[in-house]
């Protein structure tokens, strides 16, 4: 990805800095309001490539059936990566166990989840280990949920998941319920002060069981979204062009956000936003569900996007995507809508992350 | 009644007013001295000529500076800091002063360590601090000259022990070392406490020179009042006090200004619009204080997160030259303060916003006739150009769908006519709208504020918000604050299920009236 081939593609090349702050922006276009602030795993991430150099990217098509490939991740409060944030040895040992349990070498490292935080910490685990990123990632957007991924999909678990912390605690859990997983999790990451590193192998994390149960080319496409943003140098035509042209995405409105109702219920982060029309929009207002993630928008009663599309929020003044902690009353904003991967419109998928899913009454169109 | 003199130094201006009470006695505003003092003792002496009132009769000064944020932004004076992050062994992925601007962290010569310490979000130590450690440091200090310290731990606004413990370690051994703690400067946000932090260790040596320079100037005039400083929320705290935290007054300028015209208005929430001779600066006041700037903000490239009002700017105000190069175009060059002589209705040879302001009947000051050979449609292109710009910063400053007045203040607000700005019903230009900033600084209010993530169960929670409620006021009462005076200004109660059951964030905010004794 370096920058000396603009518009080239990017598989099969190398993450530099630049590269990891496109990702970061890219990252929070496919996060469709959620994923966390993505700011200081991207700091943590450029310094873990200014000490260590580039990272390698491949393909999955570069991994041979048997080769393992591990996805680490952040669980817990974000409030707390505010003040306390890994050192990212905490991965690296949680890795290194996981080599341990399943006897063998891990040959990658992927993501998760590409929209939001938990796109950055893979390449800071491999900028410290020497290991590539595999192109892919596990849902192709961001998710309030941790059973919404392709894995779960594809009647794979998430474990064996090995938990550390910056003592050099490890916990390994090995569960063939997701949500077993989180709720045992879930009480552990306090103990081990709020937030913890974790380390998965999904399905057991050899590639031949994951290669149809990732989204590949995800982190490609979060750089082709943020290098394409920062070139369009705030102009939110260009940008909107940008979601176009990468994403087949497409312009809902454009306004001012004139009502912001927040609140936080049982963990998640839950708000409607109503924007008001500007421009050709004028006579129009809309109407945006949050949990986490941006779920619905309407325009003046007519559903004009809703999981598991991805809804994004940019700044028409920057031309930045905003993620819903930094939404703000007067911003003037242009939305977009993104369909995610194909599998999500299955009838299997929309179970898992469809309208109703959500409680919502209808189906998606 | 005991008077008191606000002051705005601003880089252009030195705006004074004397005040008794809810009146205004005297004002003047003259250009800002090379030398600030001399300046403030020429507006206070002709402020007290004025009025014909003895300097023993003035019960308190109050200024308000942008010394320290030039100082920043044009990164000279800064002392030289070791920056010390208490966190080990969490932490460590992202290093002190990461993100930086180059030439800032050059500027103040800046050093950086991390020990072993801090908390986590339940206050329990990540580790003990070791006193070794804490040796190295003194040595560095001393072998490098460093000018103070500043010392961020992990969770300082939930337990401040370490960041205590680490300060009087190094105290007992250099004695005169000065040391910033970042659970005195900001709140949650480990980067970006200590980036402000590291920013007022920095400013500490220029704090010490400036308030020593203002103290001499009123000891010139014989003023023995107590001197205060208004800092960035609008309050003020005593000078010696202020010597501490220079970053808190970092952003008084633009705050005195929404203030001084919420005073002089008597309107408790509006959007206050200040041109000077440059810019325009737009902020929302709700219920009598600015409105605060989202979280996290940038200061010279650098991500803070201290109280600082929000404040936008453009390029347009009174001084702005208008040019028909390019089409009309209004600004952002400006002649600034020689608007007096370079203006065409002052008899000087340039176009500004304030000769085509009075050549399309907006304003009337100068010689009339000197602006009546002007282009009829330059006139109404340049004046439909800056209040378009205007009603766009007003949108962008809007800060509720209420309806809210808008008001005028600051030398250039003659250029503006509230019938050309549309979204916008009522506009009020108080009187001594040229110095509303001097009015702002007079304001004799005090405040205190805590920011903590704890654990309130229900049975305890009435009795841990009370608790946290008195904390709050005894800060304000020992920031000066008169104790009968002091409430709680506001509070934000914020659950956080998933840290564990019952963990919250509590930030709580006393204020109180400043007691003025002539």
């Amino acid at each position: 990805m370096s920058a000396s081939r603009p518009g080239a593609p990017t598989l099969r090349d190398q993450i530099d800095e630049e590269a990891v702050r496109d990702i970061a922006t890219g990252a929070a276009v496919l996060g469709g309001g959620g994923g966390g602030d993505p700011h200081r795993g991207m700091m943590a991430t450029l310094a873990a490539v200014r000490r260590h150099g580039p990272v390698p990217l491949r393909s999955i098509d570069d991994f041979d059936d048997d080769d393992l490939i591990a996805t680490p991740a952040l669980v817990g409060a974000p409030m707390v990566n505010l003040e306390k944030f890994p050192s990212g040895r905490e991965a690296v040992a949680g890795l290194r166990h996981l080599e341990k349990i399943s006897g063998r070498p891990i040959a990658g490292v992927f993501s998760a989840e590409i929209g939001g935080v938990n796109s950055m910490l893979p390449i800071g685990v491999a900028a410290m280990t020497g290991l590539p990123v595999v192109d892919a990632d596990g849902i192709g957007r961001a998710v309030p949920e941790i059973d919404m991924t392709l894995f779960t999909l594809n009647g794979l678990s998430s474990t064996p998941m090995v938990m550390s912390d910056d003592y050099g605690n490890l916990v390994t859990v090995d569960s063939d319920d997701p949500r077993r997983v989180e709720a045992i999790f879930r009480p552990l990451s306090t103990f081990f002060g709020g937030m913890a590193a974790s380390v998965l192998l999904p399905g057991g994390g050899r590639v031949e069981v994951l290669r149809s149960a990732l989204v590949r080319g995800a982190y490609t496409l979060a750089h082709r979204y943020g290098r394409g943003i920062r070139e369009a140098g705030g102009d939110v035509e260009k940008v909107i062009e940008v979601v176009r042209s990468v994403g087949d995405g497409r312009e809902l409105f454009r306004g001012r956000i004139t009502d912001f109702d927040h609140e936080i219920r049982a963990g998640w982060s839950q708000a409607r936003v109503t924007i008001t029309g500007t421009g050709p929009y004028a006579r129009s207002t809309m109407g945006i569900d949050v949990v986490n993630e941006n779920l619905m928008a309407e325009v003046d009663g007519e559903i004009v996007s809703v999981m598991p599309d991805i809804t994004s929020v940019f700044d028409a003044r920057s031309g930045l995507p905003i993620t819903t902690e930094h939404v703000r009353f007067g911003f003037p904003v242009v939305v977009t809508s993104t369909p995610a991967d194909p599998r999500w419109y299955t009838p299997e998928g929309l179970d898992l992350m469809g309208p109703r899913r959500f409680g919502y009454s209808f189906a998606h169109a | 009644m005991p008077y008191r003199i606000g002051l705005d130094v601003g880089g252009t201006n030195t705006d004074a007013v004397l005040m008794s009470g809810d009146s205004i006695v005297a004002w003047n505003k003259r250009p800002t001295s090379a030398d600030v003092s001399s300046g403030i003792v020429a507006a206070v002496a002709d402020l007290l000529k004025e009025a014909q009132v003895p300097a023993g009769s003035v019960g308190a000064v109050m200024i308000g500076t942008t010394h320290f944020t030039n100082a920043v932004v044009e990164r000279r004076r800064l002392g030289k800091v070791l920056a010390v992050r208490i966190c080990l062994p969490a932490n460590t992925a992202i290093p002190v002063a990461f993100d930086w601007p180059r030439e800032l962290a050059e500027a103040m010569r800046l050093e950086t360590a991390m020990i072993h310490g801090g908390a986590n979000f339940d206050g329990k130590p990540i580790a003990s601090v070791l006193p070794d450690e804490i040796a190295d440091l003194a040595r560095r200090v001393e072998e490098s000259a460093c000018d103070a310290v500043a010392l961020t731990a992990a969770f300082a606004p939930v337990s401040a022990e370490a960041e205590v413990a680490v300060q009087k370690q190094l105290h007992s051994l250099l004695p005169d070392l000065e040391i910033s703690m970042s659970h005195e400067i900001g709140r949650i946000g480990l980067l970006e406490r200590e980036n402000a932090t590291i920013l007022n260790a920095s400013l500490l040596k220029l704090a010490r020179e400036t308030f020593a320079g203002f103290v001499q100037a009123l000891e010139e005039l014989k003023v023995t009042a107590p001197l205060y400083i208004s800092q960035n929320d609008g309050t003020v705290v005593s000078a010696e006090h202020a010597r501490s935290y220079p970053i808190r007054t970092l952003s008084s300028g633009p705050t005195n200004s929404m203030r001084g015209a919420a005073f002089l208005s008597g309107c408790d929430n509006a959007i206050v619009l200040d041109v000077g001779g440059t810019t325009t600066d737009a902020g929302a006041i709700v219920a009598g204080f600015p409105r605060e700037a989202p979280t996290e903000h940038s200061i010279s490239g650098v991500r803070t997160n201290f109280r600082m009002p929000e404040v936008a700017s453009v390029g347009v105000g009174g001084g702005s030259t208008v040019t028909t190069a390019d089409g009309v175009r209004v600004g952002p060059q400006s002649v600034g303060y020689a608007i007096s002589r370079e203006a065409l209705v002052f008899g000087g040879r340039t176009v500004t916003a304030t000769d085509v302001a009075v050549a399309a009947g907006l304003a009337d000051v100068g010689d009339r006739d000197a602006a009546a050979g002007l282009d009829p449609r330059l006139v109404e292109e340049a004046v439909t150009a800056w209040h378009q710009v205007i009603e766009e910063l007003l949108e962008d400053t809007r800060s509720s769908r209420a309806h809210v007045p808008v008001i005028l203040v600051g030398g250039g607000s003659i250029i503006v006519d509230p019938e050309r700005i549309n979204g916008f019903a009522e506009f009020v230009r108080p009187d001594y709208f040229q110095v509303a900033n001097a009015v702002g600084a007079a304001i004799p209010q005090v405040s205190a504020e805590i920011d903590r993530i704890l654990v309130i169960t229900p049975e305890t929670r009435a009795e841990s918000l009370d608790a946290l409620r008195n904390e709050a006021m005894a800060l304000a009462v020992s920031n000066g604050a008169a104790a009968a005076t002091v409430t709680i200004a506001d509070e934000d109660i914020l659950n956080v299920p998933s840290l564990s059951d019952h963990a919250s964030r509590v930030r709580i905010r006393a204020l109180g009236t400043l007691e003025v004794h002539a």
